[in-house]
Parts: C-alpha cells; sequence; structure tokens
C-alpha cells in the first residue's frame, strides 16, 4: 500500500493550535450543504442507472439459464423484466435530456468551468446509459434467436399435427392454460413440470379433473390445440421483442448524438496545456503583427503630417 | 479495467501497472476499484486538480477518458485560474511544496468545493502540515479537508521497466562545480526520494549497490538511511504480503560517467530513433506536418502499451520497423476488402437473417479496424520522418562506426576513411556524407571516449586534427571540454581501480549488407531498403556488464567496484560486507542512472536481460533515471562544464 493516510496527524495538529490560540472551541459544524438541484438531479438518475443496470443483470441470468432448459422458459418473468427494463431505460432517457435541458438554460448563470462539469456529468450519464441499453439490446437479440430456434424446433417435433387440431378451440378452457407450457408436459398430464405460477390453480383443477379420462380425440385436439396457442404466444413474444428493439433503436439515437461529442476522449492530460499554450502564442503573433501594423500607420501619419505642416508653412510665409 | 493490470499479476515487478492502480485508487477517494461497480452506487464525480510535475505522472497512465471514467469531471491545474464548483469533492494530487500548500489552504478558505482530499507526493513534511492547518483553522473551514495522505508516486513511469524521476534540474545541480552544499545537498535528498517512492510502489526493499563514482554513493546512502529509518519505524510501508514474498532485488546505482557513450551514440531501434529524431516525451512524439495554405501544424502521436506494434517494435531495428509497418497496411487493406466484398454479396431471403448477423459483426468490428488504421497510419507517418533524416544525415553510416567505436573493436581501414569522410564539415568526396553539426559533434565525442578507454586507437594527432577541422567549421566544442572534465572529476573521485578494458565482442556486423538503392516504389520499406540492414545494440556496455555480474553475485572481481548497503539490517560497506551478504543470484534488479538516461540504454538492458543467464529463469530489469534526455539535451548539459 503506498499511501499513508495522515488525516489523523492533520486533525491532531488543527486541534492542537485551536486550543493553544482561543482555548477550547467547538468547531463550526460543516452541516449538510444544500446540494444544487442539478447534483440531486445527477446523483438520482445515477442511481437509477445503476438499479437498471442491476435489473438488466437479473435478466440475462434468466435468458442464459433458459437456453440450458429449452422446454422450462421463465417466460413469463422474462417479459416481466424486459418491459420494467424497457420502461426504465425510456424513462431515464427522458429523465436526462429533461437534465441536460435544464443545463442549458442554467449555463447563462453558471461559470465556466461550472458548465463544463455538469456538460462531463451529463455526458458520463449517457454514456452509461447507453451502454445499458447496447447490453439490454444484445440480450434482446439473443433472446429473439433462442425463441425463433425453440419455434423451429417445436415445429419439427410437432409435425405430425393432427387434422382434428382445426376443432380445437371447443375443447374447453382448460387446454388454454397449457398454452405457455412444453409439450412434454402436455403429453404427460400429470403436472410433472410445475406449472407456471399463475396458472397454477387453473391447472390443478385440469389435473384434478380431467386427468385420466383422455380419449384418442381429447389427446389430439390437446395437442393441436396447445400447439397453435404454444406458436401463438412465441410469435407474440418474437413481435414484442423486436418492437422493443425498434424502441430502443430511437433511444439509441438520441444517446449517440451525445456521446460522439466525446471525442476528446483519447486526449492526454496534459494536452489542453498545450493548446493553451499554442493559442497564447497565436494571441502573442497577433498582437505583435496589430503592433507592426500601427506603428508603421503610425509612421504614415507622421510623414503625413510633415507634408501638412510643410505645406502650411509655405501657405502662411508666401500668401 | 485497463489491460496493464493483468500483466500485474503474473510480474511483480510492473511498474506501470502498479502505479497505475495506485492512482486510480488515490482518484476514487480510496475506494477499491471494483466497488465503484459492485453494490452500493455512490455518487462518483470530482474534480482532479495536479500541478505540473503530478500532470505529468498522470499523462502518461491515464487519458482523459481514463479519468472521466473513474469520475473525474474536470483536471485542473493548481495554478490555473479556477472557478467555484461547490457541491463536488476535489482530488488534490501535488508535490509538497509552501506554495502549493498556501494556494490549496487559499482553495479551502475560499469554499472552492464541497470538500478536500489532499495527496501529496512523496510525503508531506510536518511543518507544512502545521502551516496548512493553521491557515485553514484561521478561516474556520478546516472541517472540509477530508483527508490527508502521503502517496509515494514520484516519479513517471513510462514502461513497465522504465520510469524517469522528471528531475531536470538536479543532475546538472550535482554535476557543476559551481552549485553550493545546500544545492547538492537538496538534489541529492530529491534523488534519493524519488528513487523510494518508486521501491514502495514496487513494495520491496532491495539491496543496494552503488557505483563510488560520483554523487551515486550520496545518494546510495541518503535512500539506505531512508529506507532503514521507515523499517524501524512502525508505520511501515513495506507490510504487503507482496513484499513478503517476493525475492529481494538489487538496487544497482551507477553514475552517468561510467557509460557517456550511451548517451551520444545514434540509436537504430525504434524507440532510440523515436526519441532521439523525434524527441520522444513522456511516450509522445510531435511531428510538424505541412497545411494546406502554407504554414506547419504540430501533431503529437500517442506510444503507448496499448498499441501492439509499438511494444513489438520498441527494439526492433529501423529496417524491420518499416517492413512491418508495410506489411500491417497491407494486411489492414485485404481486410477492409474482404468486408466490402461480404457486404456487396447477394442477399437472399432465407441468407438474410444470417447476412444481417454478419452485418452486425461487421460494424462491431468497425471501430477496431479504424483504430488499426489509425495506429498503422500513426507508425507510418513516424517511419516516413524517420527515414527523411536517417538518409539526409547519414545515420546509418553514424550509427555502424559508432558502434565499432563503443565496443572497442579495430578499425579497418575502411572505417576510417567513413569516420574523416563523416568528420570532414564540408561533406567533401563523391559519395557526400551527410549529417549535421551535432551529428559530427557527436561521433568526436565518442572517439574521444575511445582514445580515453583505449589511448592506442587513433595514430597521435589524428584526432586533434578532426578537433581542429571541425572547429574551423565553425562548430561548438565546449562540450567536448565538458566531457573531458566530467571524466576527468569521475576519474578524481573514483577508487584506484584500474577500469577493465572492453572484452573484445562478437563481431555483429559481420555481414554488413548494403542493398541497392532502389526508390520510386510506395511503401517505406521500400524507400528504406537502401539502408544497411543493422542490428539495433546488442553489446555489453559498462551498465549491462555491471547489472550482469551483480546479479550473478558470485564474487566477480567488477563487484569490488560497487559498494554495498542492506537497508534491512543497516549495514553498510565496511561492517559485515562480506559475512552478511548472501550468494545467490538476484531474480530482478531495478537499474537507476544518477543522472540522465535515454531509450537506447534502455532497450539495450531490455536485450541483454533477456537472455538467457547462469541465473535459469528470465530476469527482471527495471530502469531508472533522473530524467530522459535525448543527445541533444545532453550535449547543452555538458557545455556548461567546460566554462568551469
Amino acid at each position: 500500500m503506498p499511501a499513508v493516510d495522515r488525516t489523523a496527524e492533520f486533525r491532531e495538529v488543527v486541534e492542537l493550535r485551536r486550543r493553544r490560540q482561543q482555548g477550547p472551541r467547538t468547531p463550526r459544524p460543516a452541516g449538510p450543504k444544500k446540494r444544487s438541484d442539478f447534483a440531486a438531479a445527477a446523483s438520482g438518475i445515477g442511481a437509477d442507472i445503476h438499479a437498471t443496470a442491476a435489473k438488466l443483470e437479473r435478466l440475462t441470468q434468466l435468458a442464459q439459464s433458459n437456453s440450458l432448459l429449452l422446454f422450462a422458459d421463465p417466460t413469463e418473468e422474462i417479459n416481466q423484466l424486459t418491459l420494467i427494463v424497457k420502461q426504465d431505460i425510456a424513462s431515464l432517457n427522458a429523465k436526462l435530456s429533461e437534465l441536460q435541458r435544464a443545463m442549458r438554460d442554467g449555463r447563462g448563470s453558471a461559470s465556466r468551468q461550472q458548465a463544463s462539469h455538469s456538460s462531463s456529468i451529463v455526458e458520463q450519464l449517457k454514456a452509461r446509459l447507453l451502454d445499458s441499453a447496447k447490453d439490454f439490446q444484445g440480450l434482446l437479440q439473443t433472446r429473439k434467436e433462442s425463441v425463433q430456434m425453440m419455434q423451429d424446433r417445436r415445429q419439427k417435433l410437432a409435425a405430425p399435427t393432427p387434422p382434428q387440431c382445426r376443432c380445437a378451440d371447443g375443447a374447453g378452457a382448460s387446454a388454454e392454460s397449457h398454452a405457455p407450457r412444453s409439450i412434454f408436459e402436455c403429453g404427460s398430464p400429470l403436472g410433472m413440470a410445475t406449472p407456471p405460477s399463475s396458472m397454477g390453480a387453473a391447472n390443478g383443477a385440469h389435473a384434478g379433473g380431467g386427468a385420466f379420462a383422455f380419449d384418442a380425440f381429447e389427446w389430439g385436439s390437446r395437442w393441436g390445440s396447445s400447439s397453435s396457442k404454444y406458436l401463438s404466444s412465441r410469435t407474440h413474444a418474437v413481435e414484442s421483442v423486436q418492437s422493443t428493439i425498434v424502441e430502443l433503436g430511437s433511444i439509441f439515437e438520441q444517446l449517440s448524438t451525445l456521446v460522439a461529442e466525446q471525442g476528446e476522449m483519447a486526449r492526454r492530460v496534459d494536452e489542453n496545456v498545450d493548446d493553451a499554450l499554442a493559442s497564447t502564442q497565436a494571441g502573442y503573433e497577433q498582437l505583435q503583427r496589430y503592433w507592426r501594423n500601427l506603428s508603421s500607420s503610425r509612421g504614415l501619419a507622421v510623414r503625413v503630417l510633415a507634408v501638412l505642416m510643410f505645406f502650411i508653412v509655405i501657405f502662411g510665409t508666401f500668401f | 479495467m485497463a489491460p496493464p493490470l493483468s500483466a500485474a499479476a503474473d510480474n511483480p515487478w510492473a511498474l506501470r501497472s502498479r502505479q497505475l492502480s495506485a492512482i486510480s485508487r488515490m482518484i476514487n477517494l480510496d475506494r477499491e476499484e471494483a466497488d465503484a461497480s459492485g453494490v452500493g452506487w455512490h455518487d462518483p464525480w470530482k474534480v482532479l486538480v495536479y500541478d505540473s510535475f503530478c500532470r505529468d505522472v498522470i499523462s502518461p497512465l491515464l487519458k482523459v477518458g481514463d479519468l472521466r471514467k473513474r469520475g473525474v469531471t474536470l483536471h485542473l491545474l493548481l495554478d490555473a485560474e479556477r472557478e467555484q464548483i461547490a457541491d463536488v469533492p476535489a482530488v488534490y494530487f501535488l508535490r509538497p511544496t509552501a506554495a502549493n500548500a498556501r494556494r490549496v489552504a487559499a482553495d479551502v478558505a475560499g469554499g472552492l468545493y464541497e470538500s478536500f482530499h489532499l495527496n501529496f507526493t512523496p510525503s508531506i513534511p510536518r511543518p507544512l502540515l502545521e502551516a496548512l492547518a493553521a491557515e485553514t483553522l484561521e478561516a474556520e473551514v478546516v472541517s472540509h479537508v477530508s483527508r490527508v495522505v502521503d502517496q509515494y508516486l514520484s516519479f513517471v513511469s513510462l514502461e513497465e521497466d522504465l520510469f524517469s524521476l522528471q528531475l531536470p534540474r538536479a543532475y546538472p545541480a550535482l554535476l557543476s562545480p559551481k552549485s553550493t552544499d545546500s544545492e547538492v545537498e537538496a538534489a541529492v535528498d530529491e534523488v534519493a526520494s524519488g528513487l523510494f517512492s518508486v521501491l514502495v510502489t514496487l513494495g520491496a526493499v532491495p539491496v543496494l549497490r552503488f557505483s563510488r563514482r560520483g554523487p551515486a554513493q550520496a545518494v546510495a546512502e541518503k535512500l539506505g538511511a531512508r529506507l532503514h529509518a521507515q523499517l524501524r519505524s512502525h508505520t511501515s510501508l513495506f507490510s504487503g504480503a507482496a513484499a513478503a514474498s517476493l525475492q529481494r532485488p538489487l538496487l544497482l546505482l551507477v553514475d552517468r560517467s561510467e557509460d557517456v557513450g550511451a548517451m551520444l551514440q545514434h540509436g537504430w531501434s525504434y524507440s532510440s530513433l523515436a526519441h532521439d529524431l523525434l524527441g520522444l516525451r513522456l511516450n509522445r512524439v510531435s511531428l510538424s506536418e505541412a497545411v494546406d495554405g502554407g504554414g506547419s501544424r504540430a501533431r503529437s502521436y500517442d506510444l503507448h502499451e496499448s498499441d501492439a506494434f509499438w511494444t513489438e517494435h520498441m527494439g526492433s531495428a529501423f529496417h524491420v520497423v518499416a517492413s512491418d509497418v508495410d506489411e500491417r497496411l497491407q494486411q489492414y487493406r485485404k481486410a477492409m476488402d474482404e468486408i466490402s466484398a461480404g457486404g456487396a454479396a447477394p442477399l437472399e431471403a432465407e441468407a438474410l437473417g444470417n447476412a444481417t448477423k454478419a452485418l452486425q459483426s461487421t460494424i462491431a468490428q468497425l471501430p477496431e479496424l479504424q483504430e488499426k488504421k489509425r495506429l498503422l497510419d500513426m507508425h507510418t507517418s513516424l517511419a516516413t520522418e524517420m527515414l527523411g533524416q536517417i538518409k539526409a544525415r547519414s545515420l546509418d553510416s553514424f550509427y555502424a562506426l559508432e558502434e565499432t567505436l563503443l565496443e572497442g573493436r579495430a578499425l579497418s581501414a575502411d572505417d576510417r576513411q567513413t569516420l574523416s569522410q563523416l568528420l570532414d564539415p564540408t561533406g567533401g568526396g563523391a559519395e557526400a556524407q551527410g549529417g549535421t553539426a551535432e551529428d559530427r559533434l557527436r561521433l568526436l565525442l565518442l572517439v574521444a571516449l575511445r582514445r580515453s578507454l583505449q589511448p592506442g586507437t587513433f595514430p597521435p594527432g589524428e584526432a586533434e586534427q578532426f578537433e581542429s577541422r571541425l572547429a574551423a567549421a565553425g562548430a561548438d566544442l565546449r562540450p567536448l571540454q565538458g566531457l573531458r572534465r566530467l571524466l576527468s572529476l569521475a576519474e578524481a573521485a573514483a577508487p584506484p581501480t584500474a577500469t577493465p578494458p572492453p572484452p573484445p565482442a562478437a563481431n555483429t556486423f559481420g555481414g554488413l549488407m548494403s542493398l541497392a538503392r532502389r526508390v520510386g516504389d510506395t511503401g517505406v520499406s521500400a524507400l528504406a531498403a537502401g539502408l544497411k540492414t543493422m542490428l539495433p545494440s546488442k553489446r555489453e556496455t559498462p551498465v549491462t556488464r555491471a547489472v550482469g555480474a551483480l546479479m550473478d553475485n558470485k564474487g566477480a572481481a567488477e563487484e569490488g567496484a560497487y559498494g554495498y548497503i542492506d537497508p534491512k539490517i543497516g549495514d553498510t560497506d565496511g561492517a559485515g560486507a562480506a559475512t552478511g551478504r548472501g550468494r545467490g543470484p538476484y531474480g530482478a534488479a531495478i537499474v537507476f542512472v544518477v543522472g540522465p538516461g535515454n531509450h537506447l540504454e534502455h532497450m539495450t538492458l531490455r536485450e541483454r536481460s533477456k537472455q538467457p543467464s547462469s541465473a535459469g529463469p528470465a530476469r527482471r530489469v527495471v530502469y531508472g533515471c533522473t530524467e530522459l534526455l535525448n543527445a541533444e539535451a545532453f550535449l547543452s548539459l555538458l557545455s556548461p562544464l567546460a566554462a568551469a
């Protein structure tokens, strides 16, 4: 550890001096300073982005575990989280633009360094949000792919669908509860796979009521109905993912304009000074040129004046 | 976060990574790096305030973007005009000087920032701390000072194995006969505390060996005493686990006068050419390039460790660099062609998904390729600039001849002819030998150096003839007198041990090939074909020889010339030197030149330490100096010596 904290020593020195000088006196309490609205807002947004990132992480975990267990798909939770994250990102984006607007409005009153301080904060927040949004987009992309893959596989497995499936609509409400579940669940109605919690009740009723009463027709209709329901739900999932991607695209556009301004990121710390030096020199050169101009025109003025005087003298003496 | 951090894991002597992580920790207000992205969310925003020295420390390590990532919204010089930003903490990174302390106290009193984290490098002395306390106490704002920390970061690390103390005034003060005792004392102190910083950052207590010539001994004694005192005090800077597990390194302090040749020779490796010809400073070079509409504009390029081409070719010979730049450029063009060809492929409905994916990966690749292109362009323009100077000044001939001179080989008739040609200021002869006055002066100084080691090399009167010829052409010969004085001072200070004559070195230039001049092709390599193909120097210098012998630690004759201090037992040379020291070889060494150094010497040391040794495993050698100077600056340093 190449650092030695000497704060304690400093405080000790301060105490010692204070006692020596004016006797014991309570130090003026620092007090919680009133932070500017900007700082508070920026801090809030920062914390929100952080929270969103945590949600995103959870979502990633879900999506990854999902790709391992092809048929036990926590679709519900993923969809919910996706929705939440989407809303988060959209609202954060709105908040950020608001913050930026407030910053621009306040720019007149703030000092130059204050202004660049706040714009740097906004930039950083935007960059962070953009990172999160990018992660989110990547996640949605893979999610879309895996959903499509599952769909393909399912289509292959469910290819010999009996024609009776047309009348599946009348098969009863219990069949509908199967919609988002896998084919194996349908094939073994004893409920071996754990049903999604929201549909637990309906499923339980079904399993108790008619589990052992299958005949061939019911089997077929159930198969077909659940398959088509499943398909439609999957199509729906793909569509929603796609629409989310499109929405994200617009957010990207807004964010990237700002991030594009970060070209200076690769600059070195000591470059600013060089620039300042260069501009100082340029200014000096301009001044010198101006001085030369001035002095040459002064010479001219002197000469013109001399000629004038000459004429005045001549006119004065001869006329 | 940064790639060098991974390098630190397998190399305990990665100085740059260690300094970087220390600075990151300082900027993160001592929260751990992981914590910033971990569970809790803190407002990371802060303002960084530094003085010019500390700016030099930071600038090769962290770019503006890196600072931003660490939450630094503004980075300002202490002396610059700074405006109030009342709701942000400020991190100060300063040298503990009285002026800095006053300025800090004024900032605190003015309530410029919300809170103040004061970091001083190296440690702030007690009187200054008291002054700071008194001034902030007056204004009743002392509670705004959140922390006062001693950082030991007073050095600039440019590579994992290269550092500079960035003390341009230290060596002239040590050298000049005019400087007073207190000036010399202050310079020695500065150098010793810079080295102390390096050792603290590495977390190792080395065994000190020092040459008895010049100020190296004074520095070593000061440093030894300081380390010893530190080890005995309870606030131990060296108590880290890393320090315990590591084998102790060797710290070798040599004096510049031991190998002046390295400072004067022309380089042939990429980094030494960049330093010598283009003025590489703090890993950055500036080229002036013509702008449309007249005038020129300075353009600077960064050469740092994330640039693979640079790290690979730092020590390569120039013609290798030139041909490799061309090759990479061809590769890049090929890659670009492939991408554009892929984009134009017909899209069928089935393949649409795949095509989109391919397009996405291409887009993801683009920034990477762009960065590659930027780096290649940079190296192309650097190499072109170097090539222009090499050709105009016949630096290949200079280099070859100087190498012969420094190796101590006998000069052939050809060599003698080239020598007299190169030293001819009128540039006579059919094949005009270029070179600037400075190049000739450097060669002349090397001739003088060779004569001081082996007086019989030149027929009597020949060297004087060269001198008078240069003087007649209006050359400033003060550096030559300065060099003579430097050598005589060093001789006087040295104990009467005979300098061992340089051993006959292997003839690395047996097959000096001069390829036919072939100009007209584009590309740097084709243009460079006219140059002699030479290897960058791998010869033994006095410094590499000393490092080798002392790291082997077998009691070779050379060891006697170097003093010994073990700070752990406060052992100085006289006491238990012979009994106390272990006889094992050292695995790592820090070589520090008391005086200026350059990239040529750094590369030579790196090459030598790579070669297999009797010790077995690879050796780590870290090279440092008080400042990095190229030959031009070194010559101007020698001139004032002549007058004294």
